[in-house]
């Protein structure tokens, strides 16, 4: 393992129940079980985390030998102080930006971060061109590439997650029985209510499900309402309703890890249709939890998803209702996903092999030196 | 890896599920199936959908129509509708000239610029009135567009697919005739080369008989003038090596004749001497030898018969005055004991006011360590339970044994001395009757019940209902443990008495039979507390050199020193155990 004394993980929120919230846990559990110090910088930090937490002003305390992962997500003013105050080694984790003009109209924060959040990837490129970078997805790195990154400089850890932990989730069985008991297709999406997440599309091959099917099909939408994003929430409700889908797809908000568990049991397909991606987490515990997938493969789907997997090339409303109705009606077609996406998702994202291609990264020569 | 399914990619593979999805698109297009149109469209504010939506048609919203047809109705800004005119019939004709002088002076300065507005908007409503017809066409064209390029796209799937049906045929026609044509081949080359084959066999078989032919003559002849050399030349060796032999044989045999004359006649003379010597030498010793042990034995014989008739003497006398003290004891109590039974008997010891019985146990039954110690070997019935009860629990022993080990239990005494020193050390534990207590309990709500030197203090009826009343009360796996004084022991019958509060011994095989009576299964019993080899009949030991007579003495008197161990120094008491 590289040499260092402290290890600190710093982004400007880390949260319990995201992707990014995550990776940190998994980064800091590693760190900590191979007896490093670890401490966590950022504005917000939750409860876990907090023991560890320090305010950004103390980065000044480290040393040239002490390590600094910067985790990447959106503009943090904060950051720029942080990086420069740091006097050790400085590693990148970039979780991806999402392209700003999917806020236009939605949210000018939103549009404005995005949009800064860009500006400073190319800026902290340019600046720390010795630094490492890791990204969660080979489309993440061929973006950071697009920026002005050396590709040598950068390389594809996919982001520690709950996937090895979600066996031990007790389920919420009022909601399998709700779900089991309404005798419907059961169609699971999950990710935050954004309009880069494809909801359009969802309402759209659900319409073309029920126009060309049956309407014995239910969509919930989980994922937490963004209240900097009300106009979308509400352009999205109200399509719903025009769509004449007020009774097929639910949007539920956040939900605890019991319901979300007792969702991916009680699902029958998991259909994802964002635009933008940078890794897409939900789609491998869908395949963890034994869901069918069926995804449009743009930005990293495709790539997430694995082979063997039901991938569209376009927003094709037809087909994704007929994938629906194949794998509702055709067991063996159900299995085939089943298997292969389990298998993706344990070959290539468990704990172990995580941590194995992060610690590989990490002890990897950079130009002119060994981290 | 946890997956368990086996993978048959050979049944199905993506491109087969992809097929049969487009299959299945089309079947319901054939039965004329089709969406039910577009979702009635809600624009946001702005965002992506407008840009991304490429099935969306280009046309104007609700919206930029109607403030279309508003720039159409109101581009004119000339005030046409203006009239001068006045309801006055006298004043009003000169009002209406004043107002027409006015009039016409203001419309010289203001109508320049009305004019040039009106052209302004005129022109640019006519631009967007274009703009809005160009895009509706373009609108059209591009919805043509979309048509025939969705059109072509089902033209190249079906060309598509019927160039993949034919590929096949072609393919299989191609495998077909190429396998025709290896069979030729393959064919002729088999032919041809069996035909090489023969030849070359036909070829090599006739140049190895020649050179065979050739070989078996040079070689026979080689044969037989080695033959003939090698022949001649071993007749001449074996004539010098003759006579040689011959000579040296018998040179040999002379001279060791003559030296073995010469030993065996000195050997004998040697051999002679000695011998008379050494058994002259042994005869004396072994003479002396006999009659040194003859006396030695005499001696020893009469001693060890002496020491061993003493030693059973005694041995037996102590045997009979601990039987003699311990009978009288035995009936001293006795008479007590019958004395005692005129008196109305209630449950236990603790209803006799005659005596302190915390001060009695303080006493005679022993230090709470020792009690502890003996008690530890029932501790691992309850393990993992969280509600044992020890009824009887005295000085609260098995309940600390039982906190100390992680086992959740509380007692019962009637003994009110009991309870406050159990209290006084944190323990749980009430002053109540077991059979109150019980009979107020929810069944199956103890998971075990502990009795030490409890039933040896109850009237039979009493222990009778309180052994049903457990076995009622207790979960079902769970176990009883019911420890006594043991009657087979006369030691501790005798010691039984010592308590006054003792009603009577409980038989081992009598509790075996009452616990296996109210439903306790896998009943065992197990002989605790031994009583220590110094306090029980010694053995004889039998010594090296004694005869046989006297070991046998020995071993007969050591059988009955151990029957009469087990029956007056048995193991002081028993615990019988049962599970529900």
């Amino acid at each position: 393992m590289i040499e260092m004394e402290n290890i600190i993980i710093a982004h400007q929120t880390i949260t319990d129940g995201d992707a990014i919230g995550h990776d940190i846990m998994g980064m800091y559990d590693l760190f900590t079980s191979l007896g490093y110090k670890v401490y966590i910088c950022g504005e917000y930090c939750f409860e876990h985390l907090k023991s560890a937490q320090i305010k950004p002003i103390n980065i000044k305390q480290f040393s040239v030998d002490d390590l600094l992962i910067y985790h990447h997500s959106i503009h943090w003013k904060e950051g720029e102080r942080l990086l420069s105050n740091f006097k050790g080694k400085i590693i990148f984790r970039y979780h991806n930006i999402t392209p700003p003009y999917y806020f236009r109209g939605f949210s000018d924060i939103h549009y404005q971060k995005c949009l800064q959040g860009i500006e400073q990837t190319k800026a902290f490129i340019n600046l720390y061109n010795n630094s490492l970078w890791l990204g969660a997805s080979e489309f993440n790195c061929l973006e950071l590439h697009d920026h002005g990154l050396n590709p040598k400089m950068s390389l594809v850890v996919p982001p520690f997650n709950l996937l090895d932990n979600l066996k031990d989730v007790y389920p919420n069985f009022r909601v399998i029985d709700e779900l089991i008991g309404s005798y419907e297709n059961n169609v699971l999406f999950v990710g935050r209510v954004a309009p880069n997440k494809g909801h359009y599309h969802l309402i759209k091959t659900i319409k073309t499900y029920k126009d060309m099917y049956d309407s014995k099909i239910h969509l919930w939408i989980i994922g937490a309402l963004d209240n900097n994003c009300r106009p979308y929430n509400e352009y999205i409700s109200k399509l719903i309703l025009k769509s004449g889908l007020g009774k097929n797809i639910s949007m539920t908000g956040k939900v605890s890890i019991e319901d979300l568990k007792a969702y991916y049991l009680a699902c029958d397909e998991f259909l994802c249709m964002s635009e933008h991606e940078g890794f897409c987490v939900p789609l491998i515990e869908a395949q963890k939890m034994l869901l069918p997938v069926i995804t449009y493969g743009g930005s990293a789907l495709e790539e997430t998803a694995g082979k063997n997997q039901i991938v569209m090339n376009d927003f094709d409303y037809e087909f994704a209702a007929a994938a629906l109705y194949t794998i509702f009606s055709d067991e063996k077609v159900r299995t085939f996903c089943n298997i292969h996406g389990i298998q993706n998702c344990t070959s290539r994202f468990s704990s172990n092999v995580i941590k194995n291609k992060f610690i590989s990264a990490l002890n990897m020569p950079t130009e002119g030196e060994t981290v | 890896m946890d997956n368990t399914f086996e993978i048959r990619d050979e049944e199905i593979d993506v491109e087969e599920i992809m097929r049969k999805i487009r299959e299945n698109i089309r079947m319901r297009r054939e039965a004329g199936i089709y969406p039910e149109g577009e979702i009635e469209e809600i624009h946001p504010a702005s965002g992506h959908q407008d840009q991304s939506s490429d099935d969306k048609p280009i046309s104007l919203s609700a919206e930029a129509r109607r403030d279309l047809d508003y720039i159409n109705s109101s581009w004119d800004v000339e005030n046409k509708g203006y009239f001068i005119s006045s309801h006055r019939p006298v004043a009003g004709k000169f009002l209406v000239t004043g107002r027409e002088l006015v009039h016409g002076e203001v419309r010289r300065y203001v109508d320049p610029a009305i004019w040039k507005q009106r052209e302004f908007n005129g022109s640019v409503v006519r631009l967007l009135n274009e703009v809005a017809r160009g895009l509706d066409e373009i609108g059209g064209r591009l919805a043509k567009l979309e048509c025939a390029l969705r059109e072509a796209r089902s033209e190249t799937a079906q060309m598509r697919s019927d160039l993949g049906s034919d590929l096949a045929r072609l393919d299989a026609s191609v495998d077909e005739r190429i396998d025709s044509k290896v069979q030729d081949v393959r064919s002729d080359l088999g032919s041809d080369l069996a035909r090489l084959d023969a030849s070359v066999d036909e070829r090599i078989g006739s140049k190895v008989q020649d050179v065979r032919s050739d070989l078996g003559s040079d070689l026979a002849r080689l044969d037989a003038s080695v033959d003939e050399r090698i022949d001649s030349k071993v007749q001449d060796v074996r004539s010098d090596l003759g006579s040689d032999l011959a000579r040296l044989d018998a040179s040999v045999d002379e001279r060791i004749g003559s030296k073995v004359q010469d030993v065996r006649s000195d050997l004998g003379s040697d051999l002679a001497r000695l011998d008379a010597s050494v058994d002259e030498r042994i005869g004396s010793k072994v003479q002396d030898v006999r009659s040194e042990i003859g006396r030695e034995l005499y001696g020893l014989d009469s001693k060890i018969e002496e020491r061993v008739r003493r030693e059973a003497n005694a041995v037996i006398s102590a045997m009979d005055l601990e039987i003699k003290s311990m009978a009288s004891l035995a009936s001293i109590l006795e008479g007590r004991l019958k004395d005692f039974e005129d008196v109305p008997l209630s449950s236990d010891a603790a209803d006799y006011d005659g005596m302190n019985y915390f001060v009695f146990e303080e006493a005679f039954r022993g230090s709470r360590e020792t009690i502890k110690e003996r008690q530890a070997a029932f501790v691992r019935y309850f393990e993992g339970s969280k509600n044992v009860l020890d009824i009887g629990c005295g000085r609260g022993e098995f309940l600390e044994l039982l906190r100390d080990s992680g086992i959740g239990g509380r007692g019962i005494d009637s003994n009110e001395d009991m309870v406050a020193f159990c209290r006084s050390r944190g323990l749980d534990v009430e002053r109540i009757d077991a059979i109150t207590y019980l009979d107020g309990l929810e069944d199956k709500s103890l998971d075990g019940v502990f009795l030490d030197q409890v039933v040896e203090h109850l009237r039979p009826d009493y222990m009778v209902k309180l052994l049903g009343l457990c076995y009622k009360k207790l979960k079902y796996g769970h176990h009883i443990v019911v420890e006594t004084v043991n009657p087979l022991s006369f030691y501790s019958l005798a010691n039984f008495y010592i308590d006054l509060t003792h009603v009577r011994p409980v038989h081992p095989e009598t509790l075996r039979f009452l616990l296996g009576a109210v439903g306790f299964r896998e009943v065992e019993n197990r002989f605790i507390s031994p009583i220590l080899d110094d306090a029980r009949l010694k053995k004889m030991e039998a010594e090296e050199g004694m005869n046989d007579l006297t070991k046998q003495l020995i071993e007969t008197c050591n059988r009955n020193i151990e029957m009469l161990n087990v029956n007056l120094y048995g193991a002081q008491d028993f615990a019988m155990i049962g599970k529900k």
